[in-house]
């Protein structure tokens, strides 16, 4: 089965408000704040208390509540209610309900709820609670691990094994750090991590405990990462443990992210609190900032082991032996030169252009393949239009692959953009320098760079899906085909939560009930999401949007939708129905009979009442119907045709009447006068002839 | 097209003219011989015929009307004509012209002409008006129907065909 199939079949169920119960006092002995006065049933057995907020446990964004189990009701839960400032991590929610990692709070179910107040649809995520409550409490560690070491070595091992476990699923936690850490026994022995689904990755994460390369990036941009940045946050945290509170710099993200560049990691958290001497090599390992020399598992392992681990030293850890002068500073690394360029674009752009960077890079770090790469990119730029934030930002990745792409105020990695853009969208803010990166090759460049990360297989269709105006193109293909975690943000059901395609027309005829809808049912977001998860196979269905007539539209839409619900069901909507019939009225006017089209227009307002897509569809797109209509339509506009010709036949002749009777008088009256004459003649004959 | 398709009526002055010399002596004897060896005949022709001889003097290039008006003219001057046959030489020459009746009668069928030369045009197109609107009226009901059935864009449709075939 695949990831979003066992998604969309754990989502998939239904919700059911009940009347209010006597809502718990406390949990664990802490106050419940009163907020709502609902409670809400999810997949028949897990019933969450609105009326019971547990604020000591949200997290990462989200509010937590109560939560009971019907079956098993000495079980302790809470259910984690996912804002909307993000979006949870869909894609893998399904690996981590499968995971029963003792360093990780057990998620035990999740699914979707419509809050009671609101009436907005968010994600949740049920878990078991935390018995022994927060490791950290207002900032200050509730275990002394200073005084025991195997303690210490224990919870650090605990949290390595379980990066080492997210790695074997290919996923990442992306949000360990203090007041992520919670005993899951009333005895305060068992330390677990807790969540890092409710919303992106890293983007609750303080700037001291995420790694250079991912604090580099936009929070909203940072990505799912790899193992190494939870190494790094694990590194951090574990510090923060054994010193017996949360780090705090009183510094922001930004002049952190500088002192980290500056000095490293290690020096700057060294600068800041004071390093054990016995943990010092430790620490070292687990925040360098060259992931690939960060230790692992077994590094850490050997250093409890007591065996001699090396802090590794490569080639790009040296200091190059030239300078390059920047802003009046001096900056030797690799990534220091970038940090710098970035915040000196016009004097940087200079130094590229004048071939000191060049210079830089064959004298200084001695990569003459680097300089050459660099002096071609010079020579584009010097016979093309300038474009001072792409030079930079290409010539960025050439130099420091690691980092993320920065491009104009943009900053992020691939994998990340996608959620950046989603989130720019979802508020309503501009999206012209997004679309400007995906018209460029810099992503395409970025993954050429890696050595273990393989690009998108359509990344070259970006530049074309970005060009192409057509609905189910632009940007919103782009997001929804990069990042299996966004829902739909279609602006038509603002409140719902719409994770795959099966879910479009549930939260299409629940919005058109609330608020009466005129708009069409569709939008860019909505066709690009559907293209995005149903693949090809609605190619055909698509073309019919592109018309520009509206009948043609109608139809396909109806004909998608009424797909759709055969497929996924279900099987009545009765909202959506209405006001599809409203929007297929075009279709009606397919028809050239009005009497036919009167007949339609009663028979759909029947039939909408059905809720069943194919009725109206199979009642508008009558083959027979319509090839009659045809017929008939043919051999009436012939008939009127001749009418028309007669009439103006007549008209043309009434015209000119004058005329041509007194022509056509004259000569029946010379005829009359002829016979007469003849008649008198005869007749005076024979008078004469019979006398 | 119907200038050209009319016909010029008879012109008696120019067709005299036309005549050669020797041609219009050889008509004048004609004449006098026919008016001497027939003249009951002549009297009554050139008496009865006077409306028609005035026409073709009067409006030479008219066919129309001097055939019409000639015409009727003829079939009144008829029955004195072969009355004058039934009896010739019976000085019904005298008789016709102290007949006031028949001079009426001869020279009213040259007015019935007159009449039908002028009016039949006007019945004819008052009739021919009567019957097209009737016809339209009959084609508009037809078409005010069909759109109602059909819709406006069918006789836009068809108007817009005609235009282009026009």
């Amino acid at each position: 089965m695949s990831e979003e199939e066992l998604l969309t079949q754990h989502i998939n169920q239904e919700t059911e408000s009940t009347p209010q119960t006597d809502a718990q006092e406390t949990v664990l002995g802490m106050p419940l704040s009163k907020e709502t006065f609902k409670k809400v049933l999810i997949k028949d057995r897990f019933e969450i208390n609105f009326d019971a907020s547990i604020p000591w446990l949200n997290n990462n964004g989200a509010t937590a509540y109560a939560v009971s189990d019907r079956i098993d009701t000495a079980r302790k839960l809470f259910a984690l209610v996912c804002d909307g400032e993000t979006s949870p991590r869909l894609s893998i929610l399904p690996y981590l309900k499968s995971i029963d990692n003792p360093a990780l709070l057990k998620l035990v179910e999740f699914g979707t709820v419509c809050l009671p107040e609101t009436k907005k649809h968010r994600m949740v995520l049920i878990y078991e609670m935390p018995l022994g409550g927060k490791v950290f409490e207002n900032g200050v560690c509730t275990l002394d691990f200073k005084n025991n070491h195997e303690k210490f070595k224990n919870v650090i091992l605990s949290f390595l094994v379980l990066s080492e476990t997210l790695k074997s699923m290919n996923i990442t936690h992306r949000a360990i750090r203090p007041d992520n850490l919670y005993f899951i026994d009333e005895n305060k022995s068992e330390i677990v991590i807790g969540d890092c689904i409710a919303a992106f990755p890293a983007y609750y994460q303080p700037a001291v405990y995420e790694a250079i390369d991912s604090l580099y990036a936009d929070k909203l941009a940072r990505g799912n990462g790899n193992e190494k940045n939870d190494i790094y946050s694990i590194g951090m945290t574990a510090l923060a443990l054994y010193v017996g509170h949360e780090i705090s710099t009183n510094i922001t993200d930004a002049e952190t992210l500088r002192l980290k560049i500056r000095k490293s990691s290690f020096s700057f958290i060294s600068s800041v609190e004071k390093i054990p001497t016995d943990f010092s090599s430790l620490f070292k390992g687990m925040l360098n900032d060259d992931s690939g020399l960060r230790w692992g598992y077994s590094q850490v392992l050997s250093f409890f082991s007591g065996k001699q681990v090396s802090l590794g030293n490569n080639s790009s850890s040296e200091r190059p032996k030239r300078a390059l002068n920047i802003d009046g500073e001096k900056v030797y690394m690799p990534r220091d030169v970038v940090y710098s360029m970035h915040n000196n674009i016009s004097e940087a752009y200079d130094l590229i252009i004048r071939g000191k960077l060049s210079d830089w890079a064959k004298n200084g770090l001695e990569n003459e393949k680097l300089a050459s790469q660099i002096d071609a990119i010079v020579k584009q730029e010097l016979s093309s239009a300038g474009n001072k934030d792409l030079t930079i930002a290409r010539i960025s990745i050439l130099i420091d692959h690691s980092l993320p792409i920065r491009y104009r105020n943009i900053s992020f990695f691939p994998d990340g953009i996608a959620k950046a853009v989603f989130h720019e969208m979802k508020n309503k803010k501009s999206i012209k320098d997004y679309n400007d990166i995906f018209s460029t090759d810099l992503i395409k460049l970025w993954y050429q760079m890696q050595e273990s990360l393989r690009a998108p297989g359509n990344i070259t269709e970006f530049r074309v899906y970005i060009m192409r105006s057509e609905i189910g193109y632009g940007i919103e293909r782009i997001i929804y085909d990069i990042d299996n975690d966004l829902p739909c943000i279609s602006s038509l059901f603002e409140n719902e939560f719409v994770s795959s395609a099966p879910q479009v027309l549930k939260a299409l005829n629940a919005s058109f009930e609330q608020t009466n809808i005129t708009s069409q049912p569709y939008d860019r977001s909505i066709i690009a999401f559907l293209r995005c998860k149903m693949g090809k196979k609605i190619d055909n269905y698509l073309a019919g949007l592109y018309s520009n007539r509206s009948e043609i539209k109608a139809s396909a839409i109806l004909q998608l939708y009424s797909m759709m619900q055969t497929k996924f069901g279900p099987s009545e909507l009765v909202n959506l129905a209405r006001w599809l019939v409203n929007y297929c009225k075009p279709m009606i006017l397919v028809y050239h009979n009005k009497k036919y089209q009167k007949y339609l227009e009663k028979e759909l307002v029947k039939i909408y009442q059905h809720g069943k897509l194919y009725e109206i569809l199979n009642l508008l797109e009558n083959e027979a119907a319509l090839e009659k209509d045809r017929n008939d339509f043919a051999a009436i506009l012939n008939e009127v045709n001749l009418l028309l010709l007669e009439k103006n036949k007549i008209s043309d002749y009434m015209a000119k009447l004058g005329e041509s009777a007194r022509a056509s008088a004259l000569k029946l009256a010379s005829f009359v006068s002829v016979l007469v004459m003849i008649a008198s003649f005869a007749y005076n004959l024979i008078s004469w002839v019979l006398n | 097209m119907m200038d050209s398709n009319k016909k010029s009526g008879f012109n008696l002055i120019k067709a005299v003219k036309g005549f050669s010399l020797l041609q219009k002596v050889l008509l004048a004897f004609f004449l006098v011989i026919l008016t001497i060896v027939s003249f009951p005949i002549v009297f009554i022709l050139i008496f009865g015929l006077l409306p028609t001889i005035t026409v073709m003097y009067t409006a030479p290039d008219n066919y129309d009307k001097q055939l019409i008006i000639g015409c009727f003219n003829i079939s009144g001057v008829f029955f004195y004509l072969f009355g004058l046959l039934a009896g010739f030489g019976e000085g019904v020459t005298n008789g016709i012209a102290d007949n006031i009746f028949m001079i009426i009668v001869m020279l009213s069928t040259a007015a019935i002409g007159v009449i039908v030369y002028s009016e039949l045009p006007n019945l004819y197109a008052y009739i021919y008006k009567i019957s097209a609107q009737k016809r339209i009226e009959k084609i508009n009901a037809r078409l005010e129907k069909l759109r109602e059935e059909w819709g406006e864009e069918l006789v836009q449709r068809t108007k817009s065909q005609n235009e282009k075939g026009n």
